[in-house]
């Protein structure tokens, strides 16, 4: 004990560690825990898989391809640079290295890559961003409408100042909290008709912007609504419901697909299974990119396949089908049953947070009349209607009951703004 | 900057002259545009047409996996003579090659026999008899070449004109250039066969992509076996009337929102749950061949519902006369690396007959003059054998069809070298070959572009030249 510890040999420690295992025995049970610990992280770090990082010692030389001819070795000898027109690399006269790009990258003198990025932010938020151009900054770009609030945006992302504590440099949580909480992006999206006049595409921001949300997000919202929305983190892709033969086309090899089972099927759209050049159709046809190129900026398309989709795709037949069951369940015990009228308030009011007008109380319960009767007639067709997809169908709803309220669900999950962003 | 606006922005009134168009309702958007009504116009960007057009639709029957020029419509007597013999070096040396890559090149002669056919006597192989019944009707251009000696790179220069994955793809590029004329069926419509030989090379969805042009110029694969088109069918449970009730309800709840909030994209929406109602009952009718007369039937060969290229190619027929303005059709199984002997019988069994059907059904019809049909693959084959009875990729030399829709019939332009090797005598590029097939339509090739990442993109690249010599 005379020894300090640091200057114990390995024999020594262990010689300690047993006395005081001897010596102290009311610290045997977290003695034992903190070895069980031990053990698990030592085979916890035998799992992680490790990078091999290879540095080459004498780098490779790199020329340029005339005409992209790669076995034309006759092309000038290039070193590692930025383009010309974006300054020059600050390494000296040492060759350039990533470290050195990087630096570069985020460097408080380079204003453009904050730029890039807040715009980018922007565009999610507003559906365009500050300027058009997303990828395109230089004299062929847009210039901003707001250039002061591009640059400030910029600077309080690299070096947050506003209600900075908490915060740190490149924080992109700071950003989206600025953007978000600002009065711009809490404003209303309805326009009085001169404003749709004189500033159609909103790009003055006197109000907020009208768009259908991404594909995934399509999904997301109708399984959110009918309660189907499995909320998991992270793991492998989900694989939902996809028509059979979809990927006939493909070799090398021949692809089955198999839909998951379980929670799997209800994930949310971003987990879902990318096949590269056979995305899942209903992606596709709400404009996911293929991701066979770089997409900064995706098209909003409004086609008659998006409304197949809606109508017929399985997984949104069967979300409809559980949105119904969760609105003729709710409210059953109470004394007062609610009313079709509160029952399609309720359900309009979770798709869209407003209730609904007469008018369109009044169509909904006209398709649920319609619909009601029409499955009393033919109990088969409601009852294969609600056996669509793998939820079990209660066993304490009338068939005809929860077919028509189905219909009355599917509606509300395709009207235009379900998918839109107000 | 502002042709880029037109397909690139999420402008909502673009969507109502152009989305409507995209999918031709005529009726409303020719409210919007009356110039719609005029000769020289069309439902898409290029309006007016940049000169008059001879060919209003497109059927484009894609032969994939790159059929052999030697054994169809390129014969070469002194390939023949060599049979066996060394590829003479002065052919082949620094060229690329794809399988044979270090062998030993031989020469390997013609597999079929070739004869001539029709008045204009076009030499033709006898395994394609019935196209031959057709040949003065046809432009068999014998000079094509590309740049891209493996299936996918190859497949996508020849349908977008660039091997960077991610162009538009022709019928994208037509549709979006002209537009649709069909009611209720997309412009742009892509149907797909598989041959009985097995050479199954993969086809990607990327081939009839959009690409950076908005989606809905995408082509729409109608399946020929199952569900003509994905979510096509009601959900179990629902009939028709329950889901015209269903939509006439969506639709009245988007018309109110539409009064309260004036959004023009919601008057698009309302029009295409419409026309996809439209599609529920018009697509299913395309498809069903059970009312096409016994003889039509026996003419293409087609048994309805088999899914094959004959049943395609009268589906194809079927589709032009419904104003779709892009049929293409792919035939997946000419990659004959070894047995192109017999390789090549069995797709001329499965593709004489319906093409030669087609092109006289069209004719007869009084639709071939101005239906612009296309026969061809990726690429051509070696006049070098491959495993003693086969052929691998090759790319400087091969065979096109080309018949109706501006095109001089009965005559063969361009040829390769005696042994079938290089395109010798009026080389055609890809680009060629699409800068022609635009010019038919009414289109400079040069004109129709849009800006993307700085540069003008178009189907023909900074190259391509009308092949003025095979247009009437």
């Amino acid at each position: 004990m005379r020894i300090e510890e640091d200057k114990r040999t390995p024999q020594q420690k262990a010689a300690v560690a047993a006395h005081f295992e001897w010596a102290s025995p009311e610290a045997l049970p977290e003695l034992i825990q903190v070895a069980n610990l031990e053990k698990e992280s030592a085979l916890l770090d035998a799992a992680i898989p490790r990078v091999v990082v290879s540095e080459a010692t004498t780098p490779t030389e790199t020329r340029v391809l005339g005409r992209g001819n790669w076995m034309d070795e006759s092309g000038e000898i290039v070193q590692p640079a930025v383009p010309a027109f974006l300054g020059k690399l600050d390494t000296g006269n040492e060759r350039a290295t990533r470290l050195d790009l990087a630096n570069w990258l985020i460097s408080p003198r380079n204003p453009l890559t904050a730029r890039v990025f807040v715009n980018r932010m922007w565009r999610q938020f507003f559906g365009i961003g500050l300027t058009k151009s997303l990828d395109d900054f230089g004299s062929q770009g847009e210039w901003p409408t707001h250039p002061e609030l591009l640059d400030w945006l910029a600077a309080e992302f690299m070096h947050p100042e506003w209600q900075a504590q908490g915060t740190h440099p490149w924080d992109v949580r700071h950003l989206i909290r600025t953007i978000v909480t600002s009065a711009t992006y809490r404003q209303s999206s309805l326009a009085t008709p001169e404003l749709e006049e004189s500033d159609p595409d909103n790009r003055l921001l006197s109000r907020q912007t009208r768009f259908r949300v991404d594909a995934e997000v399509v999904r997301d919202v109708a399984l959110s609504v009918s309660g189907l929305l499995e909320e998991k983190f992270g793991g492998p892709s989900a694989r939902p419901y996809e028509p059979d033969g979809y990927l006939a086309a493909m070799n090398f090899p021949k692809r089955e697909y198999s839909a998951s089972h379980g929670e799997d099927l209800y994930r949310r759209g971003i987990y879902t299974f990318w096949q590269r050049s056979f995305l899942h159709p209903s992606l596709l046809t709400f404009d996911a990119p293929t991701r066979e190129e770089c997409t900064i900026n995706r098209v909003n398309s409004n086609t008659p396949l998006q409304a197949l989709v809606l109508l017929n795709d399985p997984i949104y037949v069967e979300a409809a089908r559980v949105f119904a069951q969760n609105i003729l369940k709710r409210g059953r015990s109470l004394a007062v049953k609610p009313t079709l009228s509160e029952q399609i308030d309720w359900a309009f009011l979770r798709a869209v947070d407003r209730p609904p007008t007469l008018a369109e109380r009044r169509i909904l319960s006209d398709l649920h009349a319609k619909s009601l009767a029409e499955f009393r007639q033919a109990p088969a067709d409601a009852e294969r209607l609600i056996h669509e997809g793998e939820t079990p169908a209660p066993g304490d709803l009338k068939p005809a009951d929860l077919a028509a309220m189905t219909m009355v669900a599917r509606a509300i999950l395709n009207m235009h703004e379900t998918i839109t962003r107000n | 900057m502002d042709q880029c606006q037109h397909c690139l922005d999420i402008n909502r009134r673009t969507f109502l002259g152009r989305g409507i168009a995209g999918l031709g309702l005529l009726g409303l958007n020719a409210l919007i545009n009356p110039r719609l009504f005029a000769a020289d116009a069309s439902h898409g960007v290029i309006n007016p047409l940049h000169h008059p057009a001879k060919a209003k639709r497109i059927i484009f029957l894609y032969q994939a996996g790159g059929p052999s020029h030697l054994e169809t419509f390129d014969n070469k007597p002194k390939l023949r003579e060599m049979n066996g013999k060394g590829m003479p070096e002065s052919f082949t040396k620094g060229q690329q090659i794809a399988q044979l890559q270090g062998k030993t090149l031989t020469c390997f002669g013609p597999q079929h026999e070739f004869r001539r056919f029709g008045k204009s006597g076009q030499e033709m192989c006898e395994l394609f008899t019935h196209m031959g019944g057709v040949a003065d009707d046809i432009c068999i251009v014998r000079s094509m070449w590309t740049e891209q000696i493996n299936h996918d790179p190859a497949h996508t220069i020849m349908n977008t004109g660039s091997i960077i994955a991610g162009r538009p793809s022709m019928g994208s590029w037509v549709f979006y250039g002209l537009g649709a004329e069909a009611q209720d069926l997309p412009g742009f419509v892509v149907l797909l066969s598989q041959g009985r030989g097995g050479q199954m090379q993969p086809i990607a969805a990327r081939q009839w992509s959009a690409g950076l042009l908005p989606s809905k110029f995408q082509g729409v694969k109608l399946n020929s076996i199952g569900d003509p088109v994905l979510y096509i069918q009601n959900p179990q449970g629902i009939n028709a009337a329950i889901q015209r009730e269903s939509i006439t309800a969506i639709n009245a709840l988007n018309s109110a929102e539409y009064a309260a909030v004036k959004d023009p994209e919601i008057q698009t929406r309302i029009a295409q749950y419409e026309m996809a109602f439209k599609m529920q009952t018009s697509v299913p009718g395309l498809v069903d061949m059970s009312n096409e007369p016994k003889q039509v039937l026996e003419m293409y060969g087609a048994q309805p519902g088999d899914g094959s290229f004959a049943s395609n190619c009268l589906l194809a027929r079927r589709l032009a006369e419904r104003g779709v303005r892009f049929i293409q059709l792919y035939h997946r199984d000419w990659d004959h690396h070894g047995g192109v002997k017999t390789g090549v019988a069995l797709k001329a069994e499965e593709v004489d007959k319906p093409t030669a059907a087609l092109i006289a059904d069209l004719k007869q019809r009084g639709m071939l003059d101005d239906t612009l049909v296309i026969w061809g693959g990726e690429f051509g084959r070696t006049p070098m054998s491959q495993g003693g009875d086969g052929r691998d990729h090759h790319i400087k030399g091969f065979s096109f069809l080309l018949a109706g829709g501006g095109i001089k019939g009965g005559i063969t332009y361009g040829s390769t070298d005696e042994l079938g090797y290089a395109a010798e005598e009026n080389p055609v590029s890809v680009h060629d070959f699409h800068a022609t097939m635009l010019h038919l339509l009414g289109v400079d090739h040069k004109r129709l572009a849009v800006k993307f990442q700085g540069l003008d993109v178009r189907l023909t690249g900074i190259s391509g030249d009308v092949v003025k010599d095979i247009l009437v």
